[in-house]
């Protein structure tokens, strides 16, 4: 089995990532320059080159009129911190059923949802702010995970 | 004279108005007092009432949790003043550390709820039970007393990481209410656990008492006309209080003291 990832932001301005970058600047994270948010999925499939195109056409994930979707790749900006945040022991058993049977999407054989933050941190050790951030505004420790990309 | 109670509202807050109206029936004096000019100092107690602070932007009561105004509302309950908070403003109070309030720092979280049949915002009546030491909310309350009372909210599932932190809540008696069947049973499982709430809990106070997280809206289960049967006689009757008024007149009560 292999995995294929699937980012999905906003066209129109996220005022999630507004409100959460200035409420950073508020409690004093000044190094913090700019956020972005993603909504994160995982996928769990066979062949991933059969689903690479169709995955960014469903219209339950990506609204067109919306949103946009980077698919597949692993790669990260330069000069950007990427965190990501999940909920524990999330199985999201309806969606995957809603992929797999009204979808027609077979092949998926699990899915993973979280949040994707992008960074730009100007700080000697990035990630060591990253994990700050995570602790003190974007993540629960109750109930996240929190993996610094 | 009537104490005054300054219901806080953040941009996104929706049940100001509701929370005004029970402590005014309550018999005290209350002023909705906007988070970005609060003069918290003149008042005598606190409320945050329901909604979505901010939109629940990154996650329910956190942005608002962040805002300065805590730095003297937490001096204010330092002092002993009540700070009541409902549904959002119980999501609010666990983020900001003043709820359960044994060490500074948010001991605990409102974790998206956990219901085998709906996903996300889910309301419904449901049945609570007064099991916790007296405090600032409860002083008319018996022990095993049971409350029908609405639920409103998509992340209402009381959690900690923290381990050994129920059980020393239980032992500190500071879980107020909670999630109970028609016959007080504490039962885990939905449809009795609405949301999966660690220990069953719907309200937890902080050791002093005097600040009160709730997730069910005991100002929707004020007044008997508000009650999901309404079996009322009259409309002298439909004014009637129900048993969850009592939360705000014990507040009222405590205030006097």
């Amino acid at each position: 089995m292999k995995t294929l990832k699937m980012f999905v932001g906003l066209k129109i301005p996220d005022t999630t990532a507004i409100t959460a970058l200035n409420t950073l600047k508020r409690m004093g994270y000044s190094s913090v320059g700019k956020l972005e948010r993603f909504q994160y999925y995982e996928f769990t499939c066979a062949n991933p080159e059969l689903l690479t195109d169709r995955l960014a056409k469903i219209d339950i994930l990506v609204n067109a009129n919306k949103n946009y979707a980077i698919v597949g790749t692993e790669s990260h900006e330069e000069g950007f911190t990427y965190l990501l945040v999940k909920n524990k022991g999330e199985t999201h058993e309806g969606l995957l059923s809603t992929l797999q049977n009204r979808l027609g999407l077979k092949e998926i054989q699990s899915v993973a949802v979280g949040t994707l933050w992008k960074m730009h941190i100007v700080d000697p050790d990035p990630k060591k702010v990253a994990e700050e951030v995570a602790k003190e505004l974007l993540a629960s420790p109750h109930y996240q995970e929190v993996v610094v990309l | 004279m009537k104490p005054t109670i300054a219901v806080i509202w953040f941009p996104g807050m929706n049940c100001e108005n509701e929370a005004k109206r029970a402590c005014v029936a309550a018999g005290m004096d209350s002023e909705i007092a906007r988070w970005n000019n609060a003069k918290l100092e003149k008042f005598d107690g606190y409320l945050l009432p329901g909604g979505w602070s901010f939109e629940d932007r990154v996650r329910a009561g956190v942005i608002a949790s962040k805002d300065p105004l805590f730095d003297s509302l937490k001096e204010e309950a330092k002092a002993g003043k009540p700070v009541l908070g409902i549904c959002n403003g119980c999501q609010v109070l666990a983020e900001t550390g003043l709820v359960p309030g044994i060490k500074p720092e948010a001991q605990m979280a409102l974790a998206p709820n956990a219901n085998p049949f709906v996903s996300g915002y889910y309301c419904t009546w449901v049945k609570i039970k007064h099991v916790g030491k007296k405090n600032a909310y409860n002083a008319f309350f018996k022990h095993g007393e049971i409350l029908d009372i609405p639920i409103a909210h998509g992340e209402g599932r009381f959690i900690s990481a923290e381990k050994g932190l129920m059980e020393q809540l239980e032992k500190n008696g500071q879980i107020v209410f909670k999630y109970c069947d028609a016959n007080g049973a504490v039962i885990h499982d939905f449809p009795v656990n609405p949301n999966g709430a660690a220990a069953n809990i719907a309200a937890v106070a902080n050791p002093k008492g005097n600040v009160l997280a709730i997730m069910p809206h005991p100002e929707r289960a004020f007044f008997k006309f508000q009650h999901k049967e309404k079996q009322m006689a009259n409309y002298g009757d439909a004014m009637t209080l129900m048993p969850a008024a009592r939360i705000f007149e014990s507040m009222r009560e405590y205030l006097k003291k």
